[in-house]
């Protein structure tokens, strides 16, 4: 059960940072969304070998989880679960492409290796741009976003959801979990005998917990076509934050400092 | 007023669980719906609200009339608050779920801030703004709940169980709270306690149907209250 707390918690950790107060978190949603697009479309379009180009790129989320005093500890916790995908695409890199790039004293760096170092520098860059996006920007404020830029609402709405509906699962989760360990004779972890009536049950009271939810939602003004907030005006501050990124993005593409 | 004519509401099975159900509630009057499980308390709240389709009937508020068109009008003017909290509380903390209901309305933020913070005090936990609903008691959670439907500012405020999950002096708090409250409510519950201190008129349903409406001392008539399986 304390797993499912710690999840809970986890789940809740992005939101509780998301209602800071510094520079960063004031700025318009748009500026930080379209910030985020434009630095992660820059980093991957470099080339499979291009590690050493990417590198400066690593000023955007260290600037900005210093201005928006957002520990790092936590944002890099969430790029680590992308890790093991990223190795998997780029590992069988190391051993079919052999040739050397570049030799570091007695060290033979292989195209390969240079190639799972970019692929591993593009995860951490783009995944950190989502993750600042989402811990700088409360979620409402987010979707509401991307309602007013017309991004498709059943994208929106899927993502809304999902959101919502991944505590309330882990909740369900856990009365379940803990209604099973009371009456379990001791054992500590669920029987795969019992895996699919628990899974089956689980599912089902996920969906009529869902359906309430979302009546409460609808009874309070929530439909798929709502553009919940009246748009908050652009501001000097947003705009030149918005234009120093596309810039420093654009010129560190297009002007090799390595 | 509220007006409720002839509705009915069936299931997908067939089973009609609202059955020809006729009244109206007066603005600022407070009537409390009782009667046993499965007398169709929720689906006829769910069904004033329009969460769950009337097969026939009239449903009209200050003479608008419930159809698809008018929902937005409706729900503005029809608050319903869910028998268990957590199904309303479903934002990150209680400020971002009182606000969920203004926001939208399409009202400015400044005006969603006012709103949230004039429910909050109203009920007497702004220091809750910033808390999370999964860290809060049964009581508080009441109360926000109720807060999140205070922010849209309706006429009438439907509420569907209110003590359950509450210890008797969250009860006391809340009867308290809900005397002070001006819009016209209708109380669905089991505690008779509860209906006497907080209501001047029952509504009396058994097996769907409406087979008593009257003043309080309703709740006196034994022999009533106990073929309606109370």
């Amino acid at each position: 059960m304390s797993n499912i707390h710690g999840s809970l918690g986890e789940l809740h950790a992005l939101d509780a940072l998301a209602a800071g107060r510094t520079t960063v978190h004031r700025l318009h949603p748009l500026a930080k969304l379209c910030s985020a697009l434009i630095f992660i479309l820059a980093v991957v379009s470099f080339g499979r070998y291009d590690f050493l180009p990417l590198t400066p790129y690593l000023f955007y989320p260290f600037i900005l989880m210093a201005l928006a005093e957002i520990p790092y500890g936590i944002l890099l916790k969430r790029v680590l679960v992308a890790l093991p995908f990223c190795l998997f695409a780029g590992l069988s890199n190391v051993f079919f492409d052999r040739e050397t790039a570049f030799t570091l004293g007695s060290v033979t760096i292989s195209y390969g290796v240079l190639s799972l170092l970019t692929i591993l520098l593009k995860m951490y860059l783009s995944v950190m741009a989502a993750l600042l996006l989402v811990a700088t920007t409360p979620f409402v404020e987010l979707t509401a976003q991307l309602r007013r830029l017309r991004v498709p609402m059943q994208f929106v709405t899927v993502f809304e959801m999902t959101y919502r509906y991944a505590g309330v699962l882990l909740l369900e989760t856990r009365s379940m979990g803990m209604a099973y360990a009371l009456r379990s004779g001791g054992k500590r972890a669920l029987e795969m005998r019992h895996m699919g009536s628990f899974v089956g049950g689980l599912l089902l009271r996920g969906f009529d917990r869902a359906e309430r939810i979302h009546a409460a939602m609808r009874c309070r003004g929530y439909s798929l076509r709502t553009v919940p907030r009246a748009p908050r005006p652009l501001r000097g501050a947003d705009v030149w934050a918005l234009a120093a990124i596309v810039t420093a993005s654009a010129v560190l593409r297009f002007v090799r400092l390595f | 007023m509220l007006e409720i004519k002839d509705l009915t509401v069936e299931y997908a099975d067939g089973k009609r669980a609202v059955d020809g159900i006729r009244f109206t509630l007066g603005a600022g009057e407070n009537a409390a719906l009782i009667g046993a499980n499965g007398a169709g308390k929720t689906t006829l709240l769910h069904a004033l609200v329009g969460v769950l389709e009337a097969k026939t009937g009239v449903v009209a508020v200050d003479g608008v009339t419930l159809v698809k068109k008018s929902l937005c009008t409706i729900r503005k003017n029809v608050g319903l608050v869910f028998q268990n909290p957590d199904d309303q509380l479903f934002m990150p903390d209680i400020f971002e779920d009182v606000a969920f209901g203004p926001r939208n309305l399409g009202l400015a933020e400044d005006e969603v801030k006012t709103r949230v913070d004039a429910a909050l005090e109203t009920l007497g936990i702004a220091q809750l703004a910033r808390r999370s609903p999964l860290k809060l008691s049964g009581g508080e959670k009441r109360l926000s709940a109720i807060a999140a439907v205070l922010a849209m500012e309706p006429q009438y405020l439907l509420f569907d169980e209110p003590t359950a999950f509450l210890d008797p002096r969250a009860r006391r708090g809340l009867a308290e709270m809900l005397s002070v409250l001006p819009q016209g409510k209708l109380i669905a519950t089991h505690q008779l306690d509860f209906a006497a201190q907080t209501c001047s008129r029952v509504l009396l349903l058994q097996d769907g149907k409406l087979v008593a409406d009257g003043g309080i001392a309703l709740l006196g008539d034994k022999r009533l209250l106990e073929s309606a399986g109370l």
